[in-house]
């Protein structure tokens, strides 16, 4: 078991070394470097920049150096919390993302809880009740889910809450408590506002794991250890939950480990519709706009979460399953 | 009928109900089970013969439903005898999970996937103890290890903290079949227990059961469709074609004078020790048919070597009761067909 959580320890480091080797070689692929961008930028709005400036941006980051050089001085900031500069919004990065990463993780984090808690039931139910009515009902709300796209449902939802029930829910907060400090009345503010993206972002997942879920389950149903633990006399909900259920959520598990980025990433389209202010929208516009830095400390996160989420799945994996912890 | 009877199961009928069409997986299958009886079932894949072992213990998968006909069971309790109507219980009510794994166990064709992989083999033998025998739970992992000594397997002590991965197949149905009598059950049900084990271990494995058998006097319903296996284990034997019970004997007859042509080209097709060398093996024509376009008839007539045109396939045929407790579906024992070769109105 410790030799397992090495290696996967291992495989996980020498993962993300490869991934910001390319990450920062993608991000250096367009022609020119932020710095043009930077001084088009303010060119076009009739300020010059001061040479001085420019040079001391250039030191900084190395940039008259060899890319390796660069991508050195990057790294090594980035293990020192030194994420870069943005020169869109000419801020710190690390300040950048953390004004918005709390908001995006309680959105995710509410969304996931949200899509585990419907969609586990219902996929059961499904598996246990196939082709029956409420299977089939499921079956066509999932593929309904399934098929309407987040941004549409999203604008629907906004309007129909507007007209019928007279509140604002576009962004997290009402315009009065955007800039108030917590209260309360600010936090009760928030639930009025964060449950229209947990629904629109959580309506595809839940559709989607639940299908997951009732495959799994069916065909672990027809297993020949749950007609044998059936054989045996056992109460049909202990040999649905004890030895059905328990055996199909090994790609449930998997699954829940690639999800972990969104939790930073938030749901991209829908917190443009919504106005959210998450880390989706940023992301976006600093890859539209060269913003370097930000991009790659962005594609950094990212990458880190997935990988996290494998190694903690493959950790999980091995607590749930047997087969895997004696290996 | 005497009172040694445990099991009678009597003309019944089991169809699934596909999306392609109802298949009539049984169509009247009778037989009876004397206490302390090793009966055989043999016939080809698809005859229905596991169904039938699923009929028994009231489990008969989505979409399969019991049709028609009875099987009843007699619980031998404190003296008295109780007769118990399976199919009229709830599959998943009190009376059938209290019969099962108690009254009636199984065990499974694939010894490699019939134990749960997340649970110890112990986990799995102590839920069937401590849901049938009212036991402490010190009391009952000692019965677990009294019952994996019993099937002969070293350190059960080991054993019984080990997950099914790390046992051989040999060894997980030795798991299975401890699990099956940790109960002390009056009827065992092995649906193929030795097909998915190679030879030697089969041959243990069999020998096991017998003894097993000898020392509890359970009866035992024998699920297979090797000869050689039936030869060895059983008291008797019921031949299956086309979910029915086609011939119905003691296992001395079914070698030595086998009565249905379908028992008979099956015996042929057993590869013989002094054949000739260039000799080639004896087999059935065709295939069992599709069972949802079941010939009429009877449903063996296209493929047997005795076949009457005229009769056997105008005629559907009954069972034909001869001497000695024997019985036989096949119009060439129907002294009305034989001898008066009408057809009649099916």
């Amino acid at each position: 078991m410790f030799a397992y959580f090495v290696r996967r320890l291992i495989y996980m480091v020498t993962t993300l070394v490869f991934i910001s080797f390319i990450g920062f070689f993608i991000i250096n692929l367009p022609p020119g470097s932020f710095i043009d961008v930077y001084k088009a930028q303010r060119e076009a709005q009739g300020t010059s920049t001061a040479e001085a400036e420019l040079e001391a941006l250039q030191r900084r980051y190395g940039l008259d150096k060899p890319i390796y050089v660069q991508y050195w001085l990057w790294v090594k900031g980035f293990v020192q919390g030194d994420f870069g500069r943005s020169f869109q919004y000419n801020r710190e990065v690390k300040d950048l993302i953390w004004e918005r990463l709390g908001y995006t993780a309680a959105i995710a984090t509410c969304t996931l809880v949200f899509i585990w808690i419907v969609a586990i039931p219902l996929g059961i139910y499904s598996a246990t009740h196939q082709y029956k009515v409420g299977d089939n009902v499921a079956t066509v709300m999932g593929m309904a889910g399934l098929s309407i796209p987040d941004f549409m449902l999203a604008l629907v939802l906004m309007v129909v809450a507007q007209r019928v029930f007279g509140f604002s829910v576009g962004g997290l907060f009402s315009r009065e408590y955007v800039d108030a400090p917590w209260s309360f009345a600010k936090l009760v503010d928030l639930l009025k506002h964060i449950w229209v993206p947990v629904l629109v972002v959580g309506t595809a997942g839940t559709a989607g794991l639940m299908r997951i879920m009732r495959g799994n389950l069916l065909d672990i149903l027809n297993m020949q250890y749950v007609q044998a633990a059936r054989a045996r006399g056992l109460r049909e909900s202990t040999v649905i939950v004890k030895h059905a259920v328990r055996n199909a959520l090994h790609p449930l598990i998997m699954l829940l480990g690639m999800s972990l980025p969104t939790i930073i990433s938030g749901s991209l389209v829908v917190s443009i519709v919504l106005g959210l202010p998450t880390t989706g929208p940023l992301y976006f516009s600093a890859l539209r706009q060269q913003d370097m830095f930000l991009a790659g400390t962005f594609l950094m996160f990212l990458a880190g979460m997935l990988v996290l989420g494998n190694f903690l799945a493959d950790i999980l994996l091995a607590v749930v399953d047997p087969r895997i912890r004696y290996e | 009928m005497s009172d040694d009877v445990i099991l009678k199961v009597n003309d019944l009928h089991t169809y699934f109900f596909t999306e392609s069409g109802q298949i009539r997986a049984l169509s009247g299958v009778d037989f009876t089970l004397q206490r302390g009886e090793v009966l055989g079932i043999v016939g080809e894949s698809g005859c229905g013969k596991s169904v039938t072992a699923q009929c028994i213990m009231n489990m008969v998968p989505n979409p399969g439903r019991i049709m028609g006909g009875s099987i009843n069971y007699y619980r031998r309790a404190n003296g008295q005898v109780e007769e118990i109507d399976i199919i009229n219980q709830h599959p998943r009510g009190r009376v059938m999970r209290s019969l099962r794994g108690n009254d009636i166990a199984m065990i499974f064709q694939e010894p490699m996937t019939s134990l749960d992989p997340v649970y110890t083999v112990g986990s799995q033998l102590l839920e069937a103890i401590t849901l049938h025998q009212d036991v402490t739970k010190v009391e009952a992992r000692e019965v677990a290890i009294d019952a994996l000594a019993k099937v002969h397997l070293p350190e059960p002590h080991r054993i019984i903290d080990s997950y099914p991965h790390q046992l051989s197949g040999g060894q997980r149905q030795r798991v299975m079949i401890a699990i099956a009598l940790s109960c002390n059950p009056s009827l065992l049900i092995a649906d193929e227990p030795t097909t998915a084990l190679d030879v030697t271990t089969q041959a243990q494995i069999l020998d096991l059961m017998q003894e097993l058998q000898e020392a509890t006097g359970m009866s035992i319903i024998f699920i297979t469709h090797d000869l050689g296996v039936v030869a060895e284990m059983c008291d008797s034997v019921a031949v299956m074609y086309l979910g029915k019970v086609v011939e119905k004997t003691d296992v001395d007859s079914a070698f030595y004078d086998p009565k249905h042509p379908y028992t008979r080209a099956l015996l042929r097709s057993i590869p013989r020790m002094d054949e000739q060398k260039n000799s080639r093996l004896a087999v059935i024509k065709g295939n069992v048919p599709d069972p949802s376009v079941v010939p009429l008839g009877c449903p063996f007539h296209p493929r047997c070597p005795e076949y009457m045109p005229g009769i056997c396939n105008q005629v559907v045929p009954s069972m034909i009761e001869l001497e000695n407790d024997r019985a036989v579906r096949c119009l060439l024992y129907d002294k009305n067909q034989v001898q008066t070769p009408q057809p009649v109105a099916a």
